[in-house]
């Protein structure tokens, strides 16, 4: 089992694994949003994780979800550079993000709150001026629905829905007016998605987010038409999914693990 | 030819292998003249890839176009001579004055806008191309004179 020097505490880590889970594990809080544990290829893309590690007596800055455990590697995750890093990698996330977490169905369970306090840092960006795109959010679905605007494009339920075999939803377009979308931008409730929401649960924002049907009796199971997902068999039946829906609507917190207060520990898995 | 034919027919000349995906999609606009969302599940299909990846490839490449071209295609050039010359604001007052973005088509199909690389007319820089047809020194002053003209051909034709 390898060990590796984080701030100059050894820590344990299995071999192969990624710096910031084994970091996580042993108490020492690195931010992070769109990594996701165990996925072969890291996405990278919020940079909030990034440490600096020694190489040859020279520091190189690197992702921590991206960079595998080396026997006795020196790493350093709480320098003044990187402090300035991630401030400013978590104020490009929140630039175009629509933040209003009054009416937002994460509040209690937001990635981003808990990010911003974990770092000491306004929502609001206080060098950035905000570039929140006008978007339509899709309700078309009876248990869940899309908000883009709050979408910080982490990849999480791209990853988990291919992980799934079905791939609904991709990114769509590229740089500013990136999006994470569903085939041709169709309505989810047209797709052949069989509500396993389990996008929902991983979505650290309130982009993709539960109805709130409690005041309603809960739909039918609910049956999708239209497109399937070309060549891949149709895994899980409809009546499994509702169950697991249920389950989800039912449970006091649904969404991701963990509370406000907590920051560090298992983090937002 | 009817567009699914094309399509197939298109899709018959190839392999289902992965190195093939850009050359068949380049292949459908070349002979349709655009991706239709039809063309995007036609190829998902064929290679035995989830649709939603085939529409991320196709809105990542701007030289794909999933709406048909209009009769006039307008292509403004944006390589370095017309760039550095203000080929980006012909781009946007043609965008302002069809009311349309890059790559898209007008209601009525009369018109359609798109951004391109080099014509190798850059002595008369910035241009834009209208069918065959170049049009030298470009200002966004001229591009409502341009659209009337191409407006009243369409009409008297
Ligand atoms: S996702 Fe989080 S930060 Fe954004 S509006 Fe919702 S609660 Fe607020
Ligand atoms: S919808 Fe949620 S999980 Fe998916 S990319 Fe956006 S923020 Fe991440
Ligand atoms: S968690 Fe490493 S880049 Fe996002």
């Amino acid at each position: 089992m390898p060990s590796l020097i984080i701030d100059g505490r050894e820590i344990a880590a299995d071999s192969g694994e990624k710096i910031l889970w084994a970091a996580l594990r042993s108490g020492i809080y690195i931010p992070h949003l769109c990594a996701t544990e165990g996925a072969e290829l890291p996405f990278g893309g919020c940079r909030l994780c990034l440490v600096e590690v020694e190489v040859g007596g020279r520091r190189e800055m690197t992702t921590a979800c991206s960079e595998p455990v080396r026997e006795k590697m020196k790493i350093y995750a709480h320098t003044e550079k990187i402090a300035r890093m991630r401030r400013m990698a978590f104020e490009l996330i929140m630039s175009d993000h629509h933040i209003d977490c009054k009416n937002c169905a994460k509040r209690k369970n937001c990635g981003l709150i808990r990010t911003a306090s974990a770092m000491n840092m306004p929502l609001q960006p206080k060098t950035l001026r905000s570039l929140a795109r006008d978007l339509p959010v899709d309700n078309s679905h009876p248990l869940f629905a899309y908000d883009p605007r709050k979408c910080v494009k982490c990849g999480k339920c791209v990853l988990l829905c291919q992980g799934l075999g079905k791939s609904f939803l991709d990114f769509a377009h590229r740089g500013f007016e990136m999006t994470v979308t569903t085939f041709d931008h169709l309505p989810l409730s047209s797709i052949a998605c069989e509500s396993c929401l389990d996008c929902v649960k991983v979505c650290p924002t309130g982009a993709l987010y539960l109805k709130d049907t409690s005041k309603n009796v809960i739909p039918a199971p609910y049956q999708s038409t239209g497109l399937t997902s070309a060549g891949r068999p149709k895994g899980g039946g409809v009546s499994e999914a509702s169950e697991h829906s249920q389950k989800l609507l039912t449970s006091p917190d649904p969404g991701v693990g963990g509370s406000l207060k907590e920051e560090g520990g298992s983090g937002d898995g | 030819m009817e567009e699914s034919k094309q399509i197939e027919e298109t899709l018959g000349r190839f392999r289902p292998e992965r190195e093939n995906l850009l050359p068949v999609l380049q292949e459908i606009q070349e002979q349709v003249g655009y991706v239709s969302r039809e063309a995007m599940e036609k190829v998902a299909h064929f290679f035995l890839l989830p649709p939603s990846e085939i529409f991320s490839i196709v809105t990542f490449y701007h030289q794909f176009r999933r709406k048909p071209p209009g009769r006039n295609p307008v292509h403004v050039c944006l390589g370095t001579a017309c760039y550095l010359l203000g080929g980006n604001l012909i781009l946007d007052a043609f965008s302002r004055e069809l009311q349309i973005g890059r790559g898209d088509t007008t209601e009525d199909r009369s018109f359609s806008l798109d951004a391109t690389a080099c014509f190798g007319c850059c002595n008369v820089a910035p241009v834009v191309k209208i069918h065959s047809q170049i049009y030298p020194k470009m200002s966004p002053g001229k591009v409502e004179e341009v659209i009337i003209n191409l407006r009243d051909k369409d009409k008297s034709s």
